[in-house]
């Protein structure tokens, strides 16, 4: 089920008035690479939730709550009591956790797409709301949610997946065409309503603060006792000057109250995104709330992520050597930097960024290289055809040589650029930091042994 | 035969009131704590001033509330660390972690009046005594309760001045004075002789109530709950909802209300005039969801708004001339249209349990200057004298919630804090511990920043030396 994979009608785009409005911004075409790279870190997002989740769910399913010192209380969420849903027995919450570990992975590499991003939406869905359920529900999973649930409705895996590989593959072999699409209806549905959902979101925090604090809220005082009640590593010296602190409740409101700008002016994004980014971070260093990874990762709705491999590429590929170098570095470090500060400087999350801007560096010092890749078999020549079907095949720049083999020009340049794109797979590096830990681990094997 | 003619000797030379604990102590003095000395803070009250000194060198002390203590004049020290003084201007707390003086707050409201001396016993009982007022505060819950007149041994009643602290042989010192400095009488106060305080019924809204019957409310109406019990020197009570740290004075809650919907569980004590609890009258209170959030209204309500959306949806797409291709439309927009109108709503009238669809109130409380902030910690106490701050989930758990760890360390005694520690030291062997300390950090909220002042002790824990398994609280 989905929308229509042909491009929209003439009669459609002459239409007028609210509804044909309504009908454009929601169906209207959207950019299939944009879709893709966003469905990848959605799956993503949707990863490093359920695995944050899970010690907790998997506590209360085995019954290892903390060898008796919790209140076990099975609280539904108002969706589980209206829909009659239980808590998961420890076999099921096993079962669940593998479902979703298995069609996340689906969802992200695009295989079977709409079927595996519904499921990751229906089980994520079950799985947060059963931690919700058995605490407290958090803010962070919203937007993340409501964009797993729209995904399979949009042409989710036109590109950047297998599916797609598979479709032109199969088109080609019945002699049409290999190209890729680019554009598609439907395809801006997921974008937009998490954009919308964060947009309600942002608004009613800051207008909330105003209704039921009014304006004296901004008075220093406030944040100041926030940020005393929940310290954290930056909260001390931020603390010792009020007047930044009614300079960052002023400003902090403002940017709450005035995202949905977002929404309407494109350019304002520019100003709104960063100051978002910024705003998460600043709350997880001075009030101690967490990363909230999965609410920043959302914000992705609100980039042009089809562009950001031309924006890298001719940053860090032309002009003088001291730009190039410069503007990786700017890059990787505000964008790995942030992950990095929002894991708290946990080794391996050190690791994330210094490796890829000490990549990105060397290879732009290093002299440009060739590296010739010959083949001759038909083998040979079948993967590099496929290779060059992927979407990001593109990167890959084979080229036929005289001889019957593919050359491939590798400059060192040319592969430090791609290095940011990995992104994405920032949350799953979060996964591994967070199973090497010894005492979480330990834990709950011990408190699973406990429980018998 | 000796130990007839001391008995002989005890009964003759000392007037009691019977069955009160009071016994008239003439010739004991008391002497008051000038000195005290906890680590390496030593106070002393000289002058009429208090002199500070920390490793040896002099400490100037601040006063949050701004001003002076004034005349200072007696010292007491809290078994959990913390020093107490009673000044002109009131009575103040000191930790040795910190710089300022911060004036005792008392809960509800409560207040101590004048206090000329103070003295904290073993169970963390602040005794104090004023202008004619005698009185006892818990230190961990800063809730406490006066003598009443009734209470005291007929000849006290009249007197102006009292003050308080340590008898020899235990329990309290009553001395009362026409001034500070010439004793006229000494009474020994022996506190917890009374029997268990007991809370015998309760009523609900005026209507006496079966505790086995569930309390029925509808969200967020709320009730009045009055109790009655037994207590030596009268039965006041306090209660508490969902196992909450805080006990709450029940005469003082004109109405018990914000029930959020779901089963709740409301405890009520008593408490006697030595601040001895009763066991807790377990109440169980069912609160209903108003009209608005009724499931099968919500279901209906979306369900019909949802079908209004959709044959709109329809008919527009019937209009526009029926194309398969586009038909996915009009359950999409409907279900967008319900899904936003329904964030929307959330976010103007929250349901707490209502995720996806939230409310945005967090962080909505406004602070003043000269405000409180309390930051609730869990301490481990080692062997060394030293103090670590150790996350509650260090035993193995996933929390939303600190008080899900901390409430039954507060409220369990010693059997669950020892529980604790031997959890926490089977799994980190290397960082053992011998005691527990349940910490609310206090700082005060200055144009400077914000002043941190004398914690609040909730509960504190430590094995006694050579026990096993078993200590004192």
């Amino acid at each position: 089920m989905s929308g229509p994979a042909t491009p929209i009608p003439v009669e459609e785009l002459r239409r007028t008035g609210w509804l044909a409005h309504w009908d454009r911004y929601w169906f209207g075409e959207g950019s299939l690479c944009r879709l893709g790279a966003f469905r990848m870190i959605l799956m993503a997002a949707a990863y490093y939730a359920v695995w944050h989740k899970g010690f907790g769910v998997f506590q209360h399913a085995d019954g290892a709550d903390a060898v008796g010192y919790l209140q076990r209380v099975w609280n539904p969420i108002y969706a589980f009591q209206i829909l009659g849903l239980e808590a998961p027995g420890p076999q099921a919450a096993r079962r669940v956790y593998a479902l979703l570990m298995f069609f996340i992975a689906l969802g992200f590499v695009g295989l079977f797409s709409r079927l595996s991003t519904f499921v990751v939406a229906a089980l994520s869905f079950y799985w947060i709301g059963t931690a919700y359920s058995f605490g407290k529900p958090h803010h962070d999973c919203i937007g993340l949610m409501f964009a797993l649930a729209i995904l399979p409705f949009s042409p989710v895996g036109a590109r950047l997946s297998v599916d797609s590989l598979v479709a032109r593959w199969r088109s080609a072999r019945r002699g049409g065409s290999m190209e890729r699409p680019v554009l598609a209806p439907f395809a801006g549905l997921p974008l937009r309503l998490t954009m919308v959902t964060s947009a309600i979101g942002y608004f009613s925090a800051g207008a909330s603060k105003l209704v039921l604090a009014g304006f004296g809220w901004m008075n220093g005082y406030t944040l100041l006792g926030i940020m005393t009640e929940y310290r954290s590593d930056w909260s001390d010296p931020l603390s010792e000057n009020l007047f930044l602190l009614q300079v960052m409740s002023v400003g902090l409101i403002g940017i709450q109250v005035a995202f949905p700008i977002t929404l309407f002016s494109v350019r304002s994004r520019w100003i709104f995104i960063p100051m978002a980014v910024g705003f998460h971070l600043m709350a997880m260093k001075t009030m101690a709330t967490g990363p909230f990874l999965t609410l920043w990762f959302t914000l992705a709705a609100f980039i042009a992520l089809e562009r950001i491999p031309g924006v890298l590429r001719r940053g860090m590929t032309q002009g003088p050597l001291l730009w190039r170098m410069s503007f990786g570095a700017l890059f990787l470090g505000i964008s790995y930097g942030i992950v990095a500060i929002y894991m708290q400087h946990k080794s391996p999350w050190l690791l994330a960024v210094l490796l890829p801007i000490v990549l990105a560096v060397l290879f732009q010092c290093l002299p440009r290289m060739r590296v010739e890749l010959s083949y001759s078999s038909s083998a040979a020549r079948g993967w590099v055809a496929i290779l060059r079907a992927l979407d990001w095949g593109d990167l890959l720049r084979f080229r036929e040589s005289e001889a019957g083999g593919a050359t491939e020009p590798v400059s060192m340049a040319s592969i430090a650029w791609r290095v940011p794109l990995l992104l994405p797979l920032v949350p799953f590096l979060g996964a591994l930091g967070g199973m090497g830990s010894g005492t979480a681990r330990g834990s709950f094997r011990r408190a699973s042994k406990s429980a018998g | 035969m000796e130990f007839l003619s001391a008995f002989l000797f005890a009964t003759a030379s000392f007037a009691q009131e019977a069955g009160s604990g009071w016994q008239e102590r003439p010739g004991e003095r008391l002497v008051p704590d000038r000195i005290l000395v906890e680590g390496s803070q030593r106070l002393e009250i000289r002058g009429g001033g208090l002199l500070c000194t920390r490793d040896g060198v002099g400490k100037e002390l601040g006063v949050t509330s701004g001003g002076q203590p004034g005349r200072v004049f007696d010292l007491a020290q809290d078994p959990a660390g913390l020093s107490l003084i009673a000044a002109e201007n009131g009575v103040f707390v000191l930790s040795r972690l910190v710089d300022a003086l911060d004036p005792l707050e008392p809960m509800d409201g409560f207040d101590m009046g004048r206090v000329n001396s103070v003295f904290v016993d073993g169970r963390r009982r602040l005794w104090w005594a004023g202008e004619g007022v005698f009185g006892v505060l818990d230190m961990s819950g800063l809730w406490g309760r006066r003598f009443r007149p009734q209470d005291l041994p007929e000849s006290l009643r009249a007197q102006r001045t009292l003050h308080v602290g340590r008898a020899r042989d235990g329990g309290v010192l009553v001395v009362a004075s026409k001034t500070d400095s010439s004793v006229r009488q000494t009474w020994r106060y022996r506190p917890d002789l009374g029997e268990r305080p007991r809370v015998l019924g309760v009523s609900v809204d005026g209507v006496s109530w079966d505790p086995e019957h569930p309390i029925e409310v509808t969200y967020p109406e709320g009730f009045r709950l009055r109790a009655s019990g037994t207590a030596l020197g009268t039965a006041s009570f306090r209660f508490r909802i969902d196992e909450h740290h805080v006990w709450r004075d029940l005469e003082l809650t004109e109405e018990i209300a914000g029930f959020t919907p779901g089963e709740h569980t409301l405890d009520v004590i008593a408490v006697d005039r030595d601040l001895n609890r009763s066991e807790p009258l377990r109440l169980k209170v069912h609160s209903a969801y108003p009209a608005r959030f009724d499931q099968r209204f919500v279901v209906v309500a979306l369900a019909l708004f949802a079908a209004l959306g959709l044959g709109g949806f329809l008919g527009r797409e019937w209009r526009l001339g029926w194309r398969p291709a586009w038909w996915l439309r009009a359950p999409l927009s409907t279900a967008l249209l319900v899904v936003l109108t329904a964030q929307v709503l959330a976010a103007i009238e929250p349901h707490g349990k209502g995720w996806p669809f939230m409310g945005y109130s967090m962080y909505t409380t406004r602070f003043d200057r000269g405000d409180a902030i309390f930051q609730v910690v869990l301490i481990g106490l080692h062997q060394n004298g030293g103090e670590r701050v150790i996350p509650p989930q260090a035993i193995g758990v996933a929390i939303d919630s600190l008080w899900q760890v901390l409430g039954p360390i507060v409220d369990g005694g010693e059997e669950v804090a020892q529980e604790y520690l031997d959890t926490y030291n089977e799994l980190h062997p290397e960082q053992s511990l011998v005691g527990l300390t349940v910490r609310a950090r206090r700082h005060r909220l200055t144009p400077r920043g914000a002043i941190e002042v004398a914690p609040q002790i909730l509960s504190h824990y430590r094995v006694p030396t050579g026990a096993e398994g078993r200590g004192e609280r």
